[in-house]
């Protein structure tokens, strides 16, 4: 039996992709998110992408963008429930493929700006916190827009083929930077490390989706 | 409230002399080779281990000691479980004695026990127990989560902090198994550990 891959992949509409961007340009009251335990300054050269070249981990987790975030159902306009009712129907589809136990009507929806020279966001786990008993246990990332230089998306995925050896038995941790596209969508378990590199260039667009449900079991 | 990512308990100083006495005198550990190649190469940027194990699968035992061991785990998986509450399959555990030498540097990079499955099994709860703990370095990291920012009502910012697990001699603490850890190499005297696994159905 063939593993299951960790990331599971599909697209949005240009429209879509179109209608999130302008929303976020022109209409969007975007808040800063600033827990740098770092100056910016210093890491996109420095300490982030030392951090993250080593595979260092015991780090505290900075990170800073510009972002606006709803729940499912309390969305304040119509581009905000075109938005959660797209996504809405991404997660049962992606959740085909996991068939993970989630509650679909407990989401959270997040738009944000990347801004070049001095956004970025440290090693961690979306699955890290929890709200009331529920956890976030499965993971969106929309790419509206990706930056023209840094701003990556690194993930720790797990259940890596290895190739032409019967070796399987290593555990280990694998660093995969995923590929930006307007319009891309990835999913993956909520327990999975990643980051998002500083961002060295042009701005970066993202939208990100979180599905609650009830303890891994 | 928050349910606390790690399970504790003890075993008992007899248990402990018994494994160790099996480490040192009868056991022949055999050298690990996860994150390299059949060939050797190294594989992965950040994990190797160089420890030395001997592995078995529960009730397959090969004499009375491995068999008092793979009862105790079996016993203490039932007990974590009754915290943590994953759908497991109790009867498929594998067991994993551990010397890292103080002579080797032993270590183990950074990794996670869920990142490989065995024909649809995954690995979901790990055990470590403590046998022997370094005298120096040779110490057991994981990522642990659901920290929470302080003072802050907006967001509750994940954190990745690598928490240091305390090695007292018969220690046990069972983790999930997809939480990345690590054992830093070993400075001063070996590190004799106990590790278990077990699998359950995929994540659900």
């Amino acid at each position: 039996m063939p593993l299951k891959p960790t990331v599971w992949e599909d697209e949005v509409s240009q429209n879509f992709v179109n209608e999130a961007i302008k929303y976020i340009e022109e209409e969007a009251d975007l808040k800063d998110i600033d827990y740098a335990p770092y100056d910016y300054s210093t890491i996109a050269v420095g300490k982030f992408q030392r951090d993250v070249e080593s595979g260092k981990r015991d780090v505290e987790c900075g990170m800073k963008c510009k972002k606006i975030g709803w729940n499912f159902h309390e969305e304040s306009n119509d581009t905000e429930i075109m938005i959660s009712n797209t996504m809405y129907k991404l997660a049962i589809k992606a959740n085909n493929h996991f068939r993970f136990i989630l509650n679909h009507n407990r989401m959270t929806m997040q738009l944000a700006r990347w801004d070049e020279g001095e956004s970025y966001f440290h090693w961690h786990a979306d699955g890290h916190v929890n709200f009331e008993g529920e956890n976030r246990k499965l993971a969106f990332s929309l790419f509206l827009k990706p930056a023209e230089k840094g701003g990556h998306l690194l993930i720790n995925t797990i259940n890596q083929f290895i190739e032409n050896t019967e070796d399987v038995k290593s555990p280990s941790v694998f660093v995969e930077t995923i590929e930006e596209a307007p319009g891309k969508v990835i999913a993956f378990p909520a327990y999975c490390n990643h980051c998002v590199t500083p961002v060295e260039k042009g701005n970066r667009y993202s939208l990100v989706v979180w599905i609650f449900g009830p303890e891994w079991k | 409230m928050l349910k606390p990512n790690f399970w504790k308990d003890v075993v008992p100083q007899d248990f402990v002399n018994d494994v160790k006495r099996y480490i040192d005198s009868e056991v022949e550990l055999v050298k690990a080779h996860a994150g390299y190649s059949k060939s050797g190469e190294k594989r992965f940027r950040d994990c190797s281990n160089t420890g030395k194990i001997k592995i078995w699968n529960f009730h397959e035992e090969s004499n009375e000691i491995e068999r008092t061991i793979s009862n105790i785990m079996y016993k203490l998986a039932v007990k974590a479980n009754n915290h943590f509450r994953f759908d497991l399959d109790h009867n498929f555990m594998i067991l994993q004695l551990a010397n890292f030498e103080e002579a080797k540097g032993g270590h183990f990079g950074w990794h996670a026990d869920d990142h490989i499955n065995f024909e649809q099994k995954h690995r979901k709860l790990s055990f470590s127990v403590f046998i022997q703990p370094a005298e120096k370095g040779g110490e057991l990291l994981i990522q642990n989560g659901w920290e929470i920012l302080p003072n802050n009502k907006e967001i509750y910012l994940p954190y990745l902090p690598s928490q240091k697990i305390e090695e007292d001699v018969g220690g046990v603490i069972a983790f999930p198994s997809y939480y990345n850890h690590c054992i830093t190499p070993v400075e001063k005297g070996d590190r004799y550990s106990l590790v278990a696994w077990i699998f359950g159905p995929e994540w659900r």
